[in-house]
């Protein structure tokens, strides 16, 4: 039998070495810190809507802040920020679909939101001309203007309610808008105000290391995207 | 492992999370635990023996004597978490986390290889005007990950006896 100390002990050893990423600063966060870890899961959920676009045949280019395209590296914002700041130059994908005029993805942007409102969108799509006018004017894109959003969720027990409420009054400034709320664990009180409400969302959403197959939920979101694509498309036309 | 030992164990990983900069799990844990732990339970409800009759404010007796038996029904109930759950939960917390955090950065990592041959990803802060992380194609954590969720499962074996 192995006693409390000794645990405790295998647990601090164990606990460093396997999370990511490797600290660049020794400055750790308290409690209340914001998370420096878990801000993948937003490039992850790029990653899902650059695949939606590619069932839908679309021709993807990645392009950074200063209109260079994207050639060893990828810069992403850590917390949201200024769709124009060129204070880095972050990354955003250009996505040419038969029937629609051309996107940008971009995560971790502010929004000016209905109610001209600041929001903060932790992944955005919308067309490259309302992008490229807030580049141009230093101005933040307006939430009638944007395709679709999505709020990211990287948790370890079940996501809050309190996050479920949030979403609610999000989706209240982003009227006529697609909206998803997507979280990496189960959520079954968000998710049953969400159904409720008849809001976007999944659950569950991660991809399943060493597997050959994706997620049912994956496929799902996957699924949704494309079809909000379709339905952008039909508006635009 | 005594309750004593479950406070003891949950609060030394608390520290030790919040020491190395992921007292943020810590913060999630502990959201859901003051939330407490619901379940729905069918209960016995009252009514009233005489719906015409005016409640008396002034005795006690005579107010309890008016309830009868009434249908059941399905209420909600809120509980506090045992100091057992507590360091399961945490425990659970870390384990979920660690091993989404490494597929999530392997998914990634290839996505941006494979579509536009990036080699690394790199999270700038601009409130903190400096890079937070940098994730490198090729770097793997899968036996750090692993050594960590044997430890925590056999921590919650223990836990358990």
């Amino acid at each position: 039998m192995t006693t409390r100390d000794e645990l405790i002990a295998a647990i601090r050893r164990t606990l460093g070495p396997a999370f990511s990423p490797p600290p660049l600063s020794a400055g750790a966060t308290g409690r209340s810190g914001r998370s420096k870890d878990g801000h993948l899961y937003e490039q992850f959920l790029f990653s899902l809507v650059i695949r939606a676009a590619e069932r839908e045949n679309a021709n993807i280019t990645y392009w950074d802040a200063l209109g260079n395209q994207v050639a060893t590296a990828s810069v992403f914002r850590e917390g949201p920020g200024q769709i124009c700041s060129t204070r880095r130059p972050y990354t955003h994908a250009l996505i040419l679909l038969p029937d629609l005029p051309p996107l940008e993805v971009h995560v971790g942007v502010k929004v000016s939101g209905a109610s001209d409102v600041v929001h903060e969108c932790d992944f955005l799509v919308l067309p490259q001309v309302e992008a490229e006018t807030c580049r141009r004017q230093q101005v933040l894109p307006r939430s009638s203007r944007i395709v679709f959003a999505i709020e990211c969720k990287l948790y370890g027990p079940d996501v809050p309610l309190r996050e479920g409420r949030g979403f609610l009054g999000l989706t209240m400034d982003f009227p006529g808008k697609d909206l998803f709320f997507v979280t990496n664990v189960s959520s079954p009180s968000v998710v049953k105000l969400l159904e409720k409400k008849d809001r976007l969302w999944e659950h569950m959403v991660t991809p399943t290391p060493f597997a050959q197959t994706e997620p049912l939920e994956v496929e799902l979101l996957i699924s949704a995207f494309q079809k909000t694509f379709r339905r952008a498309a039909v508006e635009a036309t | 492992m005594t309750e004593e030992d479950f406070v003891y164990c949950y609060e030394q990983i608390a520290e030790e999370l919040t020491t190395t900069g992921r007292g943020w799990i810590v913060s999630q844990v502990e959201e859901r635990l003051n939330q407490g732990k619901t379940h729905m339970v069918k209960v016995e409800t009252l009514k009233l023996r005489d719906e015409t009759a005016q409640l008396s404010l002034f005795s006690e007796k005579e107010h309890g004597l008016q309830f009868q038996r009434g249908k059941s029904a399905e209420f909600l109930q809120l509980a506090d978490y045992t100091v057992q759950e507590r360091l399961f939960l945490l425990l659970d917390a870390i384990e979920v986390l660690v091993i989404h955090e490494m597929s999530l950065e392997d998914a990634v990592l290839t996505f941006f290889q494979d579509s536009a041959h990036v080699q690394s990803i790199e999270l700038y802060s601009e409130q903190e005007n400096r890079t937070v992380a940098l994730f490198q194609y090729g770097d793997s954590r899968q036996k750090d990950v692993e050594m960590l969720a044997s430890v925590v499962r056999k921590f919650r074996k223990e836990a358990t006896l």
